[in-house]
């Protein structure tokens, strides 16, 4: 078993060992994701035989779980796009052990979220009348051009930035790594590490980030305006654009730092992405915390302020509803997080992930009560407010999105190292003298400015 | 023959009854003097109400206890005209008698008079004698009174009642007053005034009374009308209440000359277009997306110019083949 | 890496200079043609969407170049029997669960309760049409919202946009009446029904080809509901009594179900003022 080339300095070789070596722990997770995937698919095949009766929704709620779900991979989709897109264009040196995985993220929350829809659809056999038939006019179809796009420029985003990795792994990689060398060796495209071909490749990198911001937006505003644009209450509100991109940055950074965490202790990097990292990341979070609780509370102190019998009715059943325990577990989390963050004691490595764990479970709950209490509240006079109770397909299908996330990922560690090498060593370049020897090892230090 | 020639000179000087004739207001007095009730005068063929103008045949019949077969009658109708039917009969004006005295039965004509005569009576003297040529007591004679009165009009029936329409223009137009109007005519083209003329219109799925107007003194009934859009509307009218009576139907083409707003002034027009007020954002954002993708091909344009910089190296599909398959690594050319 | 690998000739400056490579030219091009592409796919999917329109089957009143069907429903008469329910589930072999003709009852806020009967309300710019994303809700020349189930994804987004609940999927295979099985589904005889579409009340459209009424109004005996063309000006009931429309709607100050929305419903009621 051949270890990666010797004239490899021990970080990078540290980072790529992953790729090529697989633990048990490996295994288990990976057995484990995929055991939920197979539950999860066969949910959906009995989805498909029986129909959605087999889900916990009817004529008056019918939307829940599915539609709250992809939402909610979209709204994660924004870790990467803020991480390596807006922290590129700001010339923020910590970000760069944190790139890859951020850019994985996104691409892996996008994958999941396209075939979403599918799992909501009566007819998904008939997908393509999307394309066939589709009406400009309507929102959904703006929502599939917009996140079409964006899928199409984070997956082109991460591919750019790993160009020079891929370039990398074809040289260094043990000889027994054949059938992924091919993948190396094709769409490294030649890279050699040129400054002519660095311009070129910044070049893109800069078109790309720049891109991306607005296409980010626009994806998930767009798909806010799938119930912005509807006449129920909690739905019609104009905050819905501004507060739905407030809430997918919020939680796809939080994403990005739960990523961090499983592969920083999965790779040991504990010395690449260290603990300034994360308190780097707090700080963002604490900004979006901040940001999110204000646009909550603008858009319920807005409603209860209503007399109207209709927000008065929505705003009970998310006090009292069936629901209610949701409401309340997100908006008291929520503020918890922001505590946890602002706070020195819990300004740690652990605390920063338990934060963004409890963010995301909270934000994917958030996400829920949008959804289903708007459908629950009476439209025609003597109507009954309406109750929706998810199914264990439901429920499946939805544990079996989260493996999904986390088989992509785990295809992706196979495939690339977690941590951009490349911005690595570039930015340790920069930073130190520029004496580096001809095909020099100069041992680089870890993180950007301000050390591990 | 000498008296029938006097008979006939009797008719020129009424004077006296004789066995030709006229009869004297006191009766066949030179027969006996008294009407005896032994002779039994009978009339066929007199109507009760009689139609104005119209001719009826009677049969006068005189029967009693008198031997022989020998008779005479006299008859003045009050109005109208008698004529005869035969020899036996002489008639005139309004007077009827007999020209032989050899039977009893006698038939002549009588011929109503004309509308708003009024009542009519007829008063027939009747004589039987038995043939002895004396004027005794064994001849009797009897008289008899017959009242006809005048067939009532009837209630003038409209032979027909004509529904039109009467507006500014040629046509009807929708959102504009226009006016039906019915006109009631009976039998003899007279019209009608003062009837009352229900109209109403067919529906689609019913009949819709929209009202009700008496007709003038040219015997119209007028109504005024709108109809909201344009298109082919049918419109009824009826005179009485009775279904029995003749009603018209007529159909009438409005037109519109701008049949939306009169329509969407009430009941809005549905947005029957697809696009909503979408049409003119499909350019602007296809050359938005398009120059979204634009940008992912410069990007892509760059990968592409940077591996154009580098050494071609073993990935032609031969070489990678052999990568593949081979025991051995790969070879490099250049350094790291 | 930027190392300073020795390279041949070639001074990075030059490539800036230089004259479009093939490489370059195809990535242009490949960039040209995948906004082409796109752009292309966005105006098909508009042309496509307003033929498959134009293949919709057109029905109308003849005689009136514009049609608006309008439904009045007299909740004074309304006794809340249901029997509009029943008729209609029965004539177009409705699956069990939905009501396209719903019969609610109202509390009226001061004790009594009267019954409001809820068809679809056809609006003039209905939100139902306006969402869909592959054209399968339309509107056709008579102003009526119809479902082509042949090419509606099920993905209930008119389900959720609708603001009268009047809107109903399958939510599994319903059970088919032999009557059905023979029949082939058009958006105006939507049946037998299938799985995975939506479905709704459509004003009986294949009832007026037969000059009938609509089955709800047909089979009310108290002759609370009245059908007719606002062309017309006129509505006429199920006990063949026609009323003149604006009048009555004046006169007994008729109002629509949410009519702040602007969606412009067909359907009018008239208070239950003086009810049994």
């Amino acid at each position: 078993m051949a270890e990666p080339q010797e004239d490899l300095d021990p970080q990078a070789k540290h980072i790529l060992t992953p790729v090529v070596r697989s633990g048990w722990l490996f295994f288990a997770v990976v057995g484990l994701l995929g055991g939920v995937f197979l539950f999860a698919n066969l949910a959906w095949i009995r989805q498909l035989d029986e129909g959605l009766v087999v889900t916990g929704l009817n004529d008056r709620i019918s939307w829940g779980l599915y539609i709250s779900g992809f939402i909610y991979f979209i709204g994660i989709s924004y870790g990467g796009t803020m991480v390596s897109a807006i922290l590129r264009l700001t010339n923020t040196e910590w970000r760069r052990p944190i790139t890859r995985v951020a850019e994985a993220s996104t691409a892996a929350a996008l994958m999941v979220a396209m075939v979403f829809p599918l799992f909501d659809l009566g007819r998904p056999e008939r997908i393509l009348n999307l394309v066939r038939f589709g009406r400009i006019e309507s929102p959904l179809i703006w929502d599939f051009i917009s996140i079409g796009t964006y899928l199409a420029g984070s997956v082109l985003f991460l591919y750019l930035a790993l160009i020079p990795d891929f370039a990398l792994m074809d040289k260094v990689l043990p000889k027994r790594v054949r059938f992924r060398r091919v993948l190396y060796r094709v769409f490294k495209m030649r890279w050699e590490g040129t400054p002519a071909q660095h311009a070129k490749l910044e070049r893109a990198l800069f078109a790309i980030s720049i891109i991306i911001i607005p296409i980010a937006v626009s994806a998930h505003t767009v798909l806010s305006w799938m119930f912005g644009m509807t006449t129920r209450t909690g739905w019609h509100s104009s905050i819905f654009g501004p507060y739905f991109v407030g809430a997918a940055l919020f939680s796809g950074i939080a994403i990005v730092v739960v990523a961090m965490a499983v592969f920083r202790r999965a790779h040991h990097l504990e010395d690449i992405i260290t603990e300034f990292h994360f308190k780097k990341m707090a700080n963002i979070l604490l900004v979006f915390s901040l940001a999110y609780l204000y646009f909550t509370l603008s858009e319920y102190l807005t409603i209860i302020f209503q007399p109207s019998s209709d927000e008065q009715a929505l705003m009970r059943l998310l006090i009292d509803g069936p629901l209610a325990p949701y409401f309340w577990f997100t908006t008291v989390s929520l503020v918890l997080v922001t505590f946890l963050l602002a706070f020195k004691p819990t300004r740690t490595i652990r605390w920063i992930t338990f934060a963004a764990v409890l963010l995301n479970i909270s934000l994917w709950l958030k996400r829920l009560i949008i959804v289903v209490p708007s459908m629950a509240v009476p439209l025609v006079p003597g109507d009954v407010v309406a109750t929706y109770t998810p199914t264990w397909v439901e429920w499946a299908i939805t544990a079996g999105s989260f493996a999904a996330f986390g088989l992509i990922f785990a295809v992706f560690s196979k495939l690339f190292p977690m941590v951009a090498i490349w911005e690595i060593r570039e930015g340790a370049h920069a930073t130190s003298a520029p004496q580096a020897a001809p095909g020099g090892t100069a041992p680089v230090r870890a993180g950007g400015k301000g050390g591990a | 023959m000498g008296l029938i020639g006097a008979g006939l000179l009797a008719f020129v000087v009424p004077i006296n009854g004789s066995d030709t004739g006229v009869v004297p207001p006191e009766g066949c007095t030179c027969h006996s003097e008294l009407p005896s009730t032994a002779v039994v005068v009978s009339v066929d063929g007199w109507p009760a109400v009689y139609t104005p103008g119209e001719a009826y045949p009677l049969t006068i019949t005189a029967a009693g206890d008198v031997a022989g077969a020998f008779g005479g009658f006299s008859t003045e109708v009050s109005k109208g005209s008698l004529s005869s039917t035969e020899p036996a009969v002489l008639a005139s004006g309004r007077f009827a008698t007999h020209t032989s005295d050899e039977q009893r039965v006698w038939s002549l004509l009588w011929t109503a008079p004309p509308e708003d005569s009024g009542g009519v009576t007829l008063v027939v003297y009747v004589n039987l004698v038995d043939g002895d040529g004396s004027e005794n007591a064994a001849d009797h004679w009897n008289l008899a009174t017959f009242a006809a009165i005048e067939k009532a009009p009837e209630p003038p029936k409209p032979s027909h009642l004509n529904l039109s329409f009467e507006s500014e223009g040629e046509a009807p137009v929708a959102g504009r007053n226009f006016t039906l109007a019915a006109t009631l005519r009976n039998f003899t083209d007279a019209p009608i005034p003062n009837a009352t003329v229900a109209f109403s219109q067919h529906v689609a799925f019913g009949v819709l009374r929209i009202g009700e107007t008496r007709t003038d003194a040219n015997g119209t009934a007028r109504l005024n009308f709108t109809v909201v859009s344009a298109g082919d509307f049918m419109f009824l009218a009826a005179y009485g209440g009775s279904s029995k009576n003749e009603s018209s139907s007529a159909i009438a083409t409005v037109e519109a000359q701008d049949p939306y707003r009169v329509f969407e002034r009430y009941y809005g027009r549905p947005s029957t277009s697809a696009s909503g007020p979408f049409d003119p954002v499909r350019l602007p954002l296809a050359l938005i997306v398009g120059g979204v993708w634009l940008t992912f091909a410069f990007a892509m344009r760059q990968v592409l110019g940077a591996r154009k910089l580098g050494q071609p190296s073993a990935d032609g599909l031969r070489d990678l083949v052999k990568l593949v398959f081979s025991r051995s690594g790969p070879k490099e050319k250049g350094k790291t | 890496m930027s190392d300073e690998a020795h390279r041949p000739a070639e001074a990075p400056a030059d490539l800036e200079s230089a004259p479009p490579t093939d490489a370059a030219r195809r990535s242009f091009i490949k960039g040209m043609g995948i906004a082409a592409v796109v752009g292309g796919v966005a105006l098909a999917a508009g042309e496509s969407a307003l033929s498959a329109l134009g293949t919709h089957i057109q029905s109308g009143t003849a005689g009136h170049p514009e049609n608006r069907f309008v439904m009045v429903i007299d909740l004074a008469q309304c006794d809340g029997c249901k029997k509009c329910t029943d008729a209609c589930n029965k004539e177009h072999f409705v699956p069990p669960g939905q009501e396209w003709i719903k019969v609610y009852t109202v509390d009226d806020g001061f004790g009594g309760k009267y019954s409001l009967p809820r068809p679809c309300q056809m609006c003039e710019n209905p939100p139902c049409r306006n969402v869909c994303p592959t054209g399968a809700s339309f509107v056709n020349k008579d102003g009526l919202a119809l479902i082509d189930q042949s090419i509606c994804i099920g993905c209930r987004y008119c389900l959720a946009a609708c603001p009268y609940s009047a809107r109903y999927f399958n939510w599994t295979e319903p059970p088919h009446a032999p009557e059905e099985l023979g029949h082939t589904n058009t958006p105006e005889e939507p049946w037998p029904h299938k799985k995975g579409v939506v479905e709704k009340c459509m004003f009986c459209v294949h009832r007026r080809a037969e000059g009938k009424l609509p089955a709800c109004v047909d089979g009310c005996p108290m002759g609370a509901i009245y059908f007719g063309d606002a062309a017309e000006d006129a509505v006429t009931n199920g006990q063949g009594e026609t009323l003149p429309l604006r009048k009555t709607l004046s006169q007994n100050a008729a109002y629509r179900l949410r009519e702040d929305l602007g969606t412009g419903p067909s359907v009018y009621y008239l208070p239950p003022r003086g009810r049994l």
